[in-house]
């Protein structure tokens, strides 16, 4: 067979043109941030901009990350400068936090309403799921905020754990309910014969095979928590709880020039942890379901 | 007991119901008991305390006159809908809203199809251009926010720069000076987040589409064009329309790129009702006005997802 370049020069050509501009427009912009966090100030504020930068330099992340070596002076530009290291573990902890608590209630209330729900009232509890996971958050956010505000938990990660819990609960639930449905019964039935009681089947049986949708479900829950911005910047207001999109944003004054180089290190290094995750999952979210409840 | 044992039980229990007979009770459904029960109510809980009650008190709220940090107040019935919907603010945020989200969509659904038609026709680069589809929806959305205000950055950003060295712009251009510039540039910015699940739905619509007809048709004597008309098209509707609703639903809510890149200015031009929520809530701290508004805000999207779950469930009864 002959290649396909040659059997059809022309529409390969076409076609060829235009994946190259789908590829600019969708890896440009992160592709420019990415050379903009290598650059030194210097080159950042050059007129007109280099493609890529004669001397690329990493001290801009060694700022952010307090890594030795990093120039104490920038630190002090900006007071959220120095918030990054708490913020990152921050993040990590909220998001592992609701990823684990999500993720499991979501296993076991997504199997029981596979298993103990007729179909009417399946479908009423799933599009109740659904509107709470589709209504904006931010017209729930006076009411949550007050819940904190009363229960003390402002400011604090483990607030944020419950609250994040609490919103992606039905996000969870909604994408495991379509993955429990499709188990295969037959393998439950066996165990059940042996006498085994409903929570059981669930351990032993239903979940030992289910670790990939677990793990998507997961990944979805940890992206979309450690993606949040509303939640994280109304209900937090020092450092102790700052997640680290909120510092990011903090940085981003509309009223002053934010300082490039660092903005773009620490946008990237924002963005790192759920590129990769979303990489691992992509096979998975191709999928009907799941590629309609992607976002968080 | 043995296990055994507890198998005749249940199997005794199954046979005699203890509502005394009446219908006999399908075998499949059992009762839900044990850790699963408590576990399930946990999650209710969580769900409850801060899914369902914040609505179920943000529409309290709307209906009370509260001052700010109070958690009640006396009624004052339509008050604070009258208030807002008579303030011209509201109406502009309304607009925006609108204007935001119809063309968002728009701009996404098309590039999105376009993408997704060239992965299927096979062309060059596709490994690489599905891979590369998925990055905007995995970048958080602060940090979309970020390479956008870098890119549309008057003095050192690329877009400027770029625009002057191919000829399409005679000199630099302030991206969010002016209302309609920063309304389509803030567009720009958020259908850019948008375009992976249209890409992603749509794609997965087209492989669905058996090779057979595709070659009738062809063998009918159908160019391409006409292909995509009488024949993909109809195919993809119900996808299109799932990725349509689906990115509605969420340029209603935006936010981020909003409160980052132009805080609704300049003036109100870009003010959309979840900013203006947020604005008047926490900005002002008129929680009886931003309750009203999120109310409203919160309606608006019940109705999209509504249409939603409708086109969802016709498209997974038909597969």
């Amino acid at each position: 067979m002959k290649p396909r370049w040659r059997a059809e020069p022309v529409k390969t050509a076409v076609l060829g043109l235009f994946a190259c501009l789908s590829l600019f427009y969708l890896l440009g912009p992160p592709a420019w941030m990415l050379r903009s966090s290598l650059s030194p100030d210097t080159e950042l504020r050059r007129v007109p901009p280099t493609l890529l930068p004669a001397a690329p330099t990493l001290r801009h992340f060694l700022v952010i990350l307090q890594l030795p070596g990093y120039d104490e002076a920038v630190l002090r530009e900006n007071i959220h400068f120095k918030f990054y290291r708490r913020a990152t573990a921050n993040s990590f902890v909220i998001s592992l936090g609701t990823t684990l608590v999500a993720t499991s209630l979501g296993a076991v209330t997504a199997y029981s309403i596979s298993r103990f729900l007729g179909g009417r009232a399946r479908r009423w509890v799933l599009l109740g799921l659904l509107v709470s996971r589709m209504l904006p958050v931010i017209s729930v956010l006076i009411p949550i905020y007050l819940i904190l505000l009363r229960a003390g938990l402002l400011d604090t990660l483990s607030g944020l754990v419950l609250v994040y819990s609490g919103l992606l609960l039905p996000f969870a639930i909604w994408i495991l309910e379509a993955f429990f449905r499709q188990f295969p019964r037959d393998l439950e039935e066996a165990a059940r014969i042996d006498g085994a009681p409903p929570f059981a089947v669930f351990a032993r049986v239903v979940v030992p095979l289910s670790w990939n949708a677990l793990f998507a479900a997961g990944a979805f829950v940890f992206i979309s928590t450690w993606s949040d911005f509303i939640v994280g910047f109304i209900m937090t207001s020092t450092e102790r709880a700052y997640p680290l999109s909120v510092v990011l944003a903090r940085n981003m004054s509309v009223w002053r020039e934010p300082d490039w180089g660092i903005m773009n290190a620490a946008g990237l290094f924002a963005a790192l942890i759920p590129v990769a995750l979303a990489f691992l999952l992509r096979g998975l979210v191709v999928r009907g379901r799941l590629a309609g409840a992607m976002k968080g | 007991m043995t296990p055994v044992e507890r198998d005749d039980r249940r199997r005794a229990a199954s046979a005699f119901p203890p509502n005394g007979g009446g219908a006999p009770r399908r075998p499949r459904r059992r009762r839900l008991s044990g850790p699963l029960l408590w576990l399930d109510g946990l999650a209710l809980l969580l769900i409850g305390i801060f899914s369902v009650l914040p609505l179920l008190y943000v529409a309290y709220l709307s209906l009370v006159d509260v001052k700010a940090g109070q958690l009640a107040g006396p009624l004052v019935g339509r008050e604070n809908y009258a208030f807002v919907l008579d303030d011209e603010s509201t109406r502009t945020a309304f607009r925006n809203t609108f204007y935001f989200s119809t063309l968002s969509v728009a701009v996404a659904t098309l590039v999105g199809t376009a993408i997704a038609l060239l992965l299927d026709s096979r062309a060059p680069f596709t490994r690489l251009l599905l891979a590369a589809a998925v990055l905007p929806w995995a970048i958080p959305e602060v940090v979309n926010a970020l390479i956008w205000k870098w890119v549309f950055d008057y003095n050192w950003g690329a877009l400027n720069a770029l625009l002057v060295a191919v000829g399409a712009l005679p000199r630099y251009r302030a991206w969010f000076s002016d209302g309609p510039t920063a309304m389509h540039a803030l567009i720009f910015a958020y259908s850019w987040k948008l375009v992976p699940f249209v890409v992603l739905i749509l794609y997965a619509a087209l492989r669905s589409i058996s090779p057979d007809v595709v070659e009738s048709a062809q063998l009918d004597g159908a160019g391409a064009l006409r292909l995509f008309r009488h024949v993909t098209l109809p195919l993809i509707v119900p996808a299109l329309t799932v990725a349509i609703l689906f990115c509605a639903i969420f340029s209603m809510r935006a936010f981020d790129v909003v409160y980052l890149l132009t805080r609704g200015g300049p003036g109100e031009s870009t003010t959309v009702l979840s900013y203006y929520t947020y604005a008047k809530t926490f900005e002002f701290g008129d929680f009886g006005a931003g309750s009203a508004v999120s109310v409203l805000l919160a309606a608006g999207t019940l109705v999209v997802v509504l249409a939603y779950w409708w086109v969802l469930r016709r498209s997974e009864r038909e597969s």
